[in-house]
């Protein structure tokens, strides 16, 4: 076997076993995570399928953000262990951030670069070696290719909003995650940017994962979700499952009324 | 490579539509022009003054053979030199500071640290575009000095002296490449920029202002107007002989000297541009010679803090910034 190959097939062996072929694209196991004296994450055990739209729900505090920074690679946990499309994120994160789109609260962006600019640098640090074929097309996706050589810096929120969903979808990664997508945004904002999730998911197959402390958000675009509390999963279950146990409009709110009152 | 590349341009195109950036290439083009453009003036009196005296001689029958006025050009660029040394180690710091400072304040850091991308990446893509930038900045300073030395000044410039302004181009710019890494450096072993960006300025006012202020209070030279020596009629053979019984002082302020890359970048450059007498009529491998100790420390010193920032910069110290 010439050399090349025969590294070639060492690496892809290193890669098969850094990797579990599985159904669920987040795995996580007994997760904990300690910031000095507050404990954020205690234990914590979650499943989400592949090609869901997954929303985790909770009050400021209960280990939200903790949770996305581990599942994105930015904070590691202190025990347990985390997959991410079946690559575990302390042994190979460098290959978890190559299969992932992360779009955080208040997404930032370079203000004197344009969007096609700011897309072209998120591009190529995703691994395309080429992306302006990949910015047309999302930036039509998105219904956004008036704005492509406009400053970031002139824009609205709504508008900067699309730009950073846009160089979280570049690259077309398996798994998205999106920080309380909806903060800060207009009604119409609001609505326009639930539609592109949806479509997201339907149309490319993406696994989305949402964190959010909006009850109603939950219930309009997620297929499955789950309430953290104290650090801990409190409850999860699909959408329509949590609809049929609590029948009524606010099912969400209900129960995760229901379970704050538990904690007390 | 791709990567360190791809941070470059982006660091490049930031730096670019930056309006401090502008503020700094103008402070400098201003400056030095001014400095120049004063020098070059006298330069041109003292040039014009002489003409004038040959021709009178002249008019008058007498020998035109006057010896002229000893006048070095490239000493036209002790302002600009001088400007570099003190401003331009301040504005490269905190060009260097806000690299990744800016990252961090603008909330950019986790979108680039959600990328596969290394530590190593970040911080050579970004030292690159400042590579870039403090060349172009030396390079504009030196060019803006030679051109108006020789249009209003009148001054003749030699291939050897453009050797010798190319020179002094390289030191000015690992110079600015030190304080730079330097502030980078800072910046990702302090958790918090403020802590990062006050402990830089200290060190530029210790290293770019005390030091070589007490160096110089301290150098017998400059003791009293004229020089110690001269004034107490030492010739200057004998100089190193009356040293020699203070060796303690002496030994003092050359380790303050040696301390401060300011004084490496200050004794090269003046060497080679003659601004320093002694080196004024020497040849350029003479001037290498007697300060190749400063060369190499100045090559030291900036490469010694490119590497720091290197070693400091990882990714496990830039989650550290993220809020």
């Amino acid at each position: 076997m010439p050399a090349n190959i025969a590294n070639l097939s060492v690496a892809s062996e290193s890669i098969s076993n850094l990797t579990d072929m599985t159904n669920y694209a987040i795995e996580m196991t007994g997760v904990s995570k300690t910031y000095k004296t507050k404990r954020a994450l205690e234990g914590l055990s979650l499943k989400i399928q592949k090609n869901e739209i997954f929303g985790l729900l909770g009050h400021n505090g209960a280990g939200k953000t903790t949770t996305v920074s581990i599942l994105t690679t930015l904070i590691r946990p202190d025990s347990g262990s985390v997959n991410v499309a079946g690559i575990n994120v302390t042994k190979a994160p460098s290959l978890v951030r190559s299969k992932i789109g992360y779009l955080p609260e208040n997404v930032q962006l370079y203000n004197k670069l344009t969007t096609r600019e700011n897309l072209r640098f998120f591009g190529k640090l995703s691994g395309l070696r080429n992306p302006d074929s990949d910015i047309d097309r999302v930036l039509q996706y998105l219904d956004f290719t008036e704005n492509a050589d406009k400053r970031v810096g002139e824009f609205s929120k709504g508008m900067r909003q699309r730009v950073g969903i846009a160089q979280a979808i570049l690259h077309q990664p398996e798994v998205l995650f999106l920080d309380e997508p909806t903060s800060g945004l207009d009604p119409e904002g609001v609505w326009q940017l639930r539609e592109v999730i949806k479509s997201l998911n339907v149309d490319l197959g993406m696994t989305i994962f949402m964190n959010t402390h909006l009850l109603s958000e939950v219930t309009k675009t997620c297929t499955s979700i789950g309430i953290l509390r104290s650090g801990q999963l409190a409850y999860t279950n699909s959408i329509d499952a949590v609809t049929q146990e609590f029948p009524d409009e606010q099912a969400v709110e209900n129960l995760y009324l229901s379970l704050e009152a538990k904690s007390k | 490579m791709n990567n360190t590349i791809t941070m470059f341009q982006n660091e490049l195109k930031d730096l670019l539509r930056n309006r401090v950036t502008t503020v700094v290439l103008a402070v400098f083009a201003v400056t030095t022009s001014l400095s120049v453009l004063i020098g070059s003036l006298d330069f041109a009196v003292k040039a014009d003054a002489f003409r004038a005296y040959v021709d009178a001689l002249v008019a008058n029958g007498g020998d035109p053979g006057a010896v002229p006025p000893q006048l070095f050009p490239l000493q036209l660029f002790r302002g600009g030199i001088e400007y570099l040394e003190i401003l331009g180690a301040l504005f490269a710091l905190v060009v260097g500071y806000t690299s990744i400072a800016k990252e961090r304040h603008r909330g950019t850091l986790p979108l680039v640290l959600t990328r596969p991308v290394s530590g190593f990446a970040i911080y050579s893509g970004k030292l690159l575009a400042q590579a870039l930038l403090w060349l172009v900045t030396a390079v504009v300073t030196f060019l803006i000095g030679y051109l108006i030395s020789i249009t209003l000044g009148h001054a003749s410039v030699s291939l050897v002296d453009l050797e010798r302004v190319g020179i002094a181009t390289i030191a000015s710019w690992l110079y600015l490449m030190f304080w730079s890494s330097f502030a980078m450096m800072l910046t990702a072993i302090l958790r918090r920029g403020s802590s990062a960006l006050v402990l830089a300025v200290a060190a530029w006012l210790l290293v770019v202002l005390v030091i070589p202020q007490v160096g110089d209070t301290m150098d017998p030279d400059n003791q009293l107007p004229g020089g110690l020596f001269q004034t107490l009629q030492i010739a200057k053979a004998d100089e190193n002989a009356v040293l020699e019984h203070f060796a303690g002082y002496n030994n003092t302020r050359d380790a303050l000297e040696v301390s401060s890359v300011t004084k490496h970048y200050e004794r090269v450059s003046f060497a080679f541009l003659g601004i320093k007498d002694k080196y004024n009529l020497e040849s350029i491998p003479f001037v290498w010679n007697e300060l190749l100790v400063n060369s190499s420390m100045l090559l030291i010193f900036t490469s010694g803090s490119i590497a720091a920032g290197l070693f400091t910069n990882r990714r496990k110290a830039l989650l550290g910034k993220i809020k």
